[in-house]
Order: structure tokens, then sequence, then C-alpha cells
């Protein structure tokens, strides 16, 4: 069956994704959490992967850091893979190891020439110790950076550069649009449509550090708001479905909740299929 | 050195380090990013460490587990385990005169995320042993289960662990001798328990431990506590998945 809508997976709501009926169900983990020897953990998602098709999104490769990607996170990352057999596997369009120490969290870097080769060839040794192609995903961003290439053009060119296919989060286009002053539907706009191979929805909120910052947050903590729902018809209008994902992990509500949101996504996806768009999956 | 890794040690250094930059703009950022490390980083430490976080309160936990993070930031991104030598840290935190089973109780908190993350492996079952000649089975050697964890734990850290450890609802009062317990963690289709040991039991399994065959630890055993019910402390063992299936041992 071909994946439609899905969610990020939660433990507490197992028994119902077990029974989730839903045309085109599919769920989404994080790698490293699956990232252990043995025990219960790996033996639930070995139960949800022999009822729905899994995505294995990593967070953790550092892949825009100034060093080749650790080959103990890349062995881990392809004992994942093997074992769950994803229909796709995504990594960030950020850095998060330094010198040994892991920092959880998606950092930003200056995009420039020496910034997307070192990417390029980190998402290379990545792609050939998988064996397969692997999406970049768009973060979020929160502070100013001298910039000499915009983020479009850098994920455009590395997708041409190494056949990797690309993420779209559009609540991050949303959020980094709105903290650093940019325009997230001329971003989306700009992506090419034939890289993207899946799409992400999630809810931000206002930064409670500093209410004044009036910096937006990629919490994951709210529902999916009007803002985005309209950009993501609007890329679907361009370049038709694509398996698209309701990332939620705080203030995480029932299962039937969630699924209202992955429901109101699959049927602005049906809507495009029965208009004809092609459907079309990069990876 | 290239632009690119300059940018990420100098980033790396400001998220750890208390002071920020002038710019406001990359002060609100920085400290966006610096909040989310830092708060899955104690939310790792707080979801390894429940009993810590019972016994002397999730905020104590919380700040504990910030200055624990800004000195032993992880060294890979899958944070399961996250937290490895946090028992050392709180005992290096010298709490003995008002909580002297603190340590113990993080290591108990510890082991028993080790046994849930453990490898799989077959478990002996009493079944395996149907059939068995009863002097093929007094000859056997075991091996603990790879999920298993065995250790003594001082100033009665067990009990006062058994007693706060999530799910359980920590009593009002709890009056402890502060004498060395063991335990033995093990996992099964139940999740992770924790088996009390008597002095037989103890005595039984630490023979088992150090290479004895079934029989010498059970004679180990009777002679620790000569009215044992040593067949029942073997039958508890087994039935909890103890030890190793034979056909996957070594020797």
């Amino acid at each position: 069956m071909t994946p439609t809508a899905g969610l990020g997976f939660k433990p507490e709501h197992f028994a119902e994704a077990m029974s989730c009926p839903a045309a085109g169900m599919w769920f989404e983990v994080h790698a490293e959490n699956y990232m252990v020897a043995g025990g219960p953990k790996l033996a639930m998602l070995e139960a949800l992967r022999s009822r729905h098709p899994l995505s294995i999104h990593g967070v953790g490769l550092s892949l825009a850091a100034d060093a080749d990607p650790d080959p103990r996170s890349l062995a881990a990352l392809n004992v994942v893979v093997d074992r769950f057999r994803p229909f796709v596997v995504s990594e960030h369009l950020a850095w998060s190891s330094w010198a040994g120490a892991h920092l959880p969290d998606l950092l930003p870097f200056p995009r420039n020439q020496e910034s997307l080769l070192r990417m390029v060839r980190n998402v290379d040794i990545t792609q050939q110790a998988l064996g397969r192609s692997i999406l970049i995903e768009n973060p979020s961003a929160y502070l100013p950076l001298a910039h000499e290439i915009s983020e479009a053009e850098f994920l455009s060119d590395l997708a041409r550069r190494t056949g990797c296919g690309l993420l779209v989060d559009v609540n991050n286009a949303y959020v980094s649009a709105s903290n650093l002053g940019g325009d997230a539907g001329a971003f989306l706009a700009a992506l090419p449509a034939e890289a993207i191979g899946e799409i992400h929805l999630a809810g931000h909120s206002p930064d409670a550090g500093v209410p004044d910052s009036g910096l937006l947050i990629d919490t994951h903590a709210a529902p999916v708001c009007d803002v985005v729902w309209q950009l993501y018809s609007d890329l679907l209008a361009r370049m038709g479905p694509r398996p698209t994902l309701i990332e939620r992990d705080d203030n995480v509500p029932a299962f039937d909740v969630l699924m209202g949101e992955r429901d109101h996504a699959a049927s602005l996806l049906a809507a495009v299929v029965s208009e004809g768009r092609p459907h079309a999956i990069a990876c | 050195m290239p632009l690119l890794a300059e940018y990420q040690r100098d980033f790396a250094a400001a998220l750890l380090a208390p002071a920020i930059g002038d710019d406001p703009a990359v002060a609100a950022g920085v400290r966006v990013h610096r909040n989310t490390v830092m708060k899955a980083l104690i939310d790792a430490v707080l979801a390894n460490y429940p009993t810590i976080g019972v016994l002397m309160g999730e905020e104590w936990l919380a700040d504990v587990a910030r200055a624990y993070a800004l000195q032993h930031p992880p060294g890979r991104a899958a944070l399961a385990d996250y937290g490895e030598s946090f028992p050392d840290f709180v005992r290096s935190m010298n709490l003995t005169q008002d909580w002297p089973y603190l340590p113990d109780v993080a290591e108990l908190d510890r082991a028993w995320t080790q046994s849930l993350l453990a490898a799989d492996a077959l478990s002996l079952t009493p079944a395996r042993l149907t059939g068995m000649e009863p002097s093929e089975m007094a000859g056997l050697r075991l091996r603990l289960h790879p999920a298993a964890r065995y250790k003594v734990y001082g100033n009665s850290a067990v009990t006062v662990w058994q007693a706060n450890r999530p799910p359980a609802a920590p009593p009002a009062e709890l009056h402890v001798d502060g004498r060395d317990e063991v335990a033995l963690m093990v996992r099964n289709d139940e999740g992770v328990t924790l088996l009390p040991l008597d002095v037989a039991g103890r005595a039984f399994l630490e023979s088992i431990i150090s290479g004895g065959s079934i029989s010498e630890a059970a004679g180990t055993a009777l002679q620790a506590a000569p009215d044992t019910d040593i067949a029942g402390c073997w039958s508890t063992l087994l039935g909890q998945g103890a030890f190793a299936d034979i056909e996957t041992q070594g020797d």
C-alpha cells in the first residue's frame, strides 16, 4: 500500500497504532531511540513494522559538521535500517556533534561553498554506508547568520550533487521565515519538486523563555496551525502528493486527536490525487 | 582551521558556557538552542533516574542533571542510556550525612536501564531441562542472561529503591538499618524486575557467577543457610529468566 499520511510513533499509543485501519497509514520514528542492543523497545517497533510501513528519521548524524560522520553512528543507523526496512530514511541540514560531544539539537551554520562541499561529502558518505539514498530536512532557524547561499538553493544543489531527496518541513519553513524575516511560501516554491520525497507538518509555540524575543519555537507541542496547512495545500497543488507526517512530541494528545490531523492531511493528499496530479515519490 | 570548523567550535563553546555575545538577536537564538540541548539532556537523566526524582524532587534532580550534562555531555546521539556516570556524579556530591543511600539508589536505576536495553537472548527455561539426567543437570555451569544484573549495594539502597521506584507509591516513612543488600535485576516478558535474594540465594548465585556448577552452587547455598529451600530458590531464578539458555553458551 502506498504511504499517504502518517504519524510520529508514540509508545503510549502502541495498541491503537497496531490496530489502526486507515488506508496508507505509516509511522515515523527517530533512529537514535532504537540504537539499543535489545529489549522491549525493539520488540515493540518490530511488531509495529509487521503492521505498517515505517520511516526512519535520524536526528544525530551531524551531517553539517566539518567532520566526517562518526562511523559508529553510521553503523548503528545501518543496523536500525536493516532491521526495520523503512520505506524512507531521512536526516537534517544541521549539525549536532563537535569534538566528541553530542549537543542534542539541530544546530545552524553559515551556508556557503565550504559548508556545501562538506555537506555534499557527508551525505555521499552516508548514502554509501547505507546503500540507499536519504532525504534531507530543512530545520527551524533561530539566529541570523552571514549566509552566502539561500536555504532553497543550498538544498537544491545538495540534492543535485548527491542524488539525495528532500524532506520538506512546512512548519520549520514557517518558523524560520517568521524568526528571520523571510517568505516561507517563496522558499517552498523554490525547492525542486522532483526531489521532495516527504513532508513534515507540526505545531510551534511562542518563545516561553523570553516572550519579547518574538521568536517562534519548533516545539511539536501544538496542533498544525492554519497558515502551515495553507502552505502545505499550496505545495501539494504545485507538486502532487507526497507521504506526509504529523509530528507531535510534547503535550501529546490522545491517538484519535492526532488521527484527526492525520486524516485532514490524508484528505488533502486524496484531493490532489483526484485532480490528476502525478503521484511521485522521490525515494 | 576551516571557517566551518571554527564556527562549530565557537558555537559548541557558546552553548555550554553561561556568557552569550552582545548582539541580542544572536543571543536570543543561541539561548533557544541552549535550552533545547539542555532540556534534552536533563529529560534523559530524569527518565533514567526516576527514583532519585522521587526521593529528592524533580526540581532538585533537574538542577543536578544540568550540572552533570555541562560536565559530561554525551558522546553519541543515542540518549536512551545517557547518564552512565551519573551515580558517580551523585556520589561526588557527598550527601552522605542526610542521604547516604542516594548514590547506590542511582546505581540501581542505572542497572534497571542497562537491563532494559541489554541484548536479546533466549533464557534457560524449565522445559529446556525436562528429561535431562539429574547428574547432567547438576553439573551444568550457567551464565546469567545478558539482561541480568547482579550487584551488592550499600546503605539499604535496595530497600529504599524498591519502595520508591515508580510506579511504587513512596512510603510515608521507611526504616532502614544501612546494611549491604544484594539485587538481581532480570528482564522477562513482564519487563525488568528486581528479585530479592536471601543469604542462600545470594550464595547460590555468586557461586554460579564465579563458574560453579548447579550442584556446587546448591552446596554453597546450603552451607550458608542449612534450612534454606534451595529448590524453591532455583525454581524462582529459572522461572524469572535469570540464566541464558545453555545452547547459547560458549563453553
